[in-house]
């Protein structure tokens, strides 16, 4: 399955999850969701959760703390 | 999100926006005086998330009293995710749910992860249908009924029809969906396609993420008139249109509820409107009392859960020398890694080992505290040179023990300022074999990249289950034989120094193929006397409570 993630595009297996797609992607993205609560949405803009399941070809966005803390 | 009512003019069947039966006002579409109504209340993901449930059953049943008619829908996953109910195999959610009035339930993947005797139990339990038209019981000697595809329900103004699609193939742990198989959501809706001419509504319920939501609504055009989905925890805030097909979802956890109002033509009864948004559950007050008192009886009985005594060690187990040498914390650890999904070797990284187990009485409350951060085993397939790469990678972060081993022993042969020379691997007695395929159980965590690692290889199952119920399942196996729970640190890992005229070279070539340890093979752990044999461990043990 392949998404990308703030545009770092991540080929992964059939099952996978939204934090693993964030592990994959670069662990900072990962580390700003579990430990400072940065948001993510897909690339429709809606919220989804790290512990979600990936949908093909989605792209993801994970907000800064900075972006979160100013909404 | 407030209690805000976004409306969304959907242009449904021939372009029904334009209705002569539509009236616009204030921009705010409303029914036509004499159309009908019907209220979906749904959720999706629960998780054993139960803390607000009160509040959500409070809020759906007063959504439930004002409305004409009226279904409270979950599009799956109800179970996994939270000690309170996962240590009862989900009883104390099935419990709440049925107070609920849920309609109508799509089996989840997640639904799977008690084992197949609590599958049936908690079916059995629910007083509301567990749906999916896409799972099919293969064995006619296995114990799970075939579930229904669909129901059709009598409004008595018009029927309804919900048909259920469960993820395909679902990732959950392997021995939940022994002798199940499930089918192509495309080719399900095609099966059932006549439904569409039987019912006055048709709803999809589904637990396959919004992506392949997306796509069946792109495949049938005008099919559903709404689909509910779930399992990929997205958060629609108001239903998203797809070829003329609304699409909602909830988030997870019980964060939000969907509010759905379908407007139906008191003539031809067709879906005129679709009106949606989310209701966020940490702004509700009001909760329904009995209820309540339920999910504080089960929150209350957490700590007595997490007090039960699941095994006895003389040893203790320790994590203490755990980045020089093979820890017995990290061996029992692995073992139960490597027996849960029946492995080649384990691996797990000394960074997730929280904690020490001191010798005694061990809790299931220690095993969540050793392991406090919910990781999954994956499955993974990798050659022996992927494996060395992997203990070089994870020798080299910091010129120490980073992973933890069953089934594999590894010498790290260093040089006298202590820097990696080399690393010798042995499998079942044997030197590892390069270009030999092994089946691996490692944190799902590492094996996408966590802490830097790359596990290249092909995965078999991303999420076997949770890393707490392999060693839950793993204490019970000796402690169903009377057997206590004692490790020592036996020498699975070492590190020397590097001599140059030792008859060991560094990167020998390939060596023969030694063969894979047998299976169900007893793990790393000869010296260890009195200890229960893989073999004699039941299939699927349960567990201790």
């Amino acid at each position: 399955m392949k998404v990308s993630v703030n545009g770092i595009e991540v080929e992964l297996f059939y099952g996978a999850k939204l934090k693993h797609a964030l592990l994959k992607a670069d662990e900072k993205f990962y580390y700003s969701v579990v430990k400072h609560g940065a948001t993510i949405r897909d690339h429709e803009g809606n919220r989804v959760d790290i512990q979600g399941a990936i949908d093909e070809g989605f792209g993801y966005e994970v907000a800064s703390v900075y972006e979160r803390n100013r909404s | 999100m407030g209690k805000k009512k976004r409306m969304l003019a959907t242009a449904l069947v021939g372009g029904l926006l334009m209705s002569p039966f539509l009236s616009m006002q204030s921009g705010e579409v409303q029914a036509e005086e004499g159309n009908h109504e019907l209220k979906i209340l749904h959720t999706n993901d629960i998780h054993s998330t139960i803390d607000d449930l009160g509040k959500s059953a409070a809020y759906i049943n007063a959504e439930r009293e004002a409305a004409e008619h009226s279904l409270y829908l979950d599009a799956g996953d109800i179970f996994s995710g939270n000690p309170v109910v996962d240590l009862q195999e989900g009883e104390p959610l099935v419990n709440i749910l049925n107070e609920m009035n849920v309609d109508a339930m799509v089996i989840g993947n997640h639904e799977f992860d008690y084992g197949q005797e609590a599958f049936i139990n908690n079916e059995a339990l629910s007083n509301f249908p567990w749906l999916s038209a896409n799972m099919e019981v293969v064995d006619p000697e296995f114990p799970i009924e075939q579930p229904d595809p669909y129901i059709i329900e009598d409004m008595g103004d018009f029927t309804v029809g919900i048909l259920a699609l469960t993820q395909n193939p679902p990732a959950t742990a392997p021995a939940g969906i022994v002798g199940l198989e499930f089918h192509d959501y495309e080719d399900t809706i095609k099966e059932y396609e006549y439904l569409k001419d039987e019912v006055d509504v048709l709803i999809g319920l589904t637990h396959i993420g919004y992506g392949a939501d997306q796509q069946i609504a792109e495949a049938f055009p005008d099919h559903f008139d709404l689909i509910v989905g779930g399992h990929s925890h997205t958060v629609l805030e108001e239903p998203s249109v797809v070829a003329g097909t609304p699409i909602a979802q909830a988030g997870s956890n019980n964060r939000y509820l969907g509010n759905v109002t379908l407007e139906i033509d008191r003539e031809t009864k067709d879906v005129v409107t679709v009106d949606g948004h989310l209701q966020d559950v940490s702004e509700l007050t009001e909760t329904v009392p009995h209820i309540q008192e339920m999910i504080d009886a089960y929150n209350e009985e957490m700590d007595e859960l997490l007090s039960k005594v699941i095994g006895y060690t003389n040893t203790g187990l320790s994590r203490d020398e755990r980045y020089e040498v093979d820890a017995p914390l990290g061996n029992f650890w692995t073992d139960a890694m490597r027996e849960y999904i029946d492995a080649d070797i384990a691996l797990t990284n000394n960074g997730g080992i929280r904690a020490n187990i001191e010798p005694g009485d061990i809790t299931a409350g220690d095993i969540y505290i050793v392991e406090p951060f919910a990781n999954e085993v994956m499955e993974i397939e990798m050659t022996g040179a992927a494996i060395k790469d992997v203990l070089e990678y994870s020798y080299n972060r910091s010129n120490q023990i980073d992973l933890q081993t069953s089934g594999l022993h590894y010498t790290v042969l260093t040089d006298e300022e202590g820097n990696l020379v080399d690393i010798e691997m042995e499998v079942a007695g044997e030197p590892i074999d390069y270009d030999e395929t092994y089946v691996l159980a490692i944190p799902d965590f590492l094996g996408t990249g966590g802490s830097g690692y790359s596990f290249e290889g092909n995965v078999i199952r991303p999420g076997a289950g949770f890393m707490t119920n392999a060693m839950l399942d793993w204490a019970e196996a000796f402690t169903s034989q009377g057997e206590a729970i004692d490790y020592t640190s036996e020498g699975r890992i070492s590190i020397e120094l590097y001599e140059e005229d030792e008859e060991t070279t560094p990167d020998p070539g390939k060596p023969g193929k030694p063969g894979k340890p047998d299976k169900p093979g007893k793990p790393d752990h000869a010296g260890q006397p009195g200890k229960p044999d893989f073999a004699g461990k039941p299939e699927n043990p349960g567990r201790p409570f």
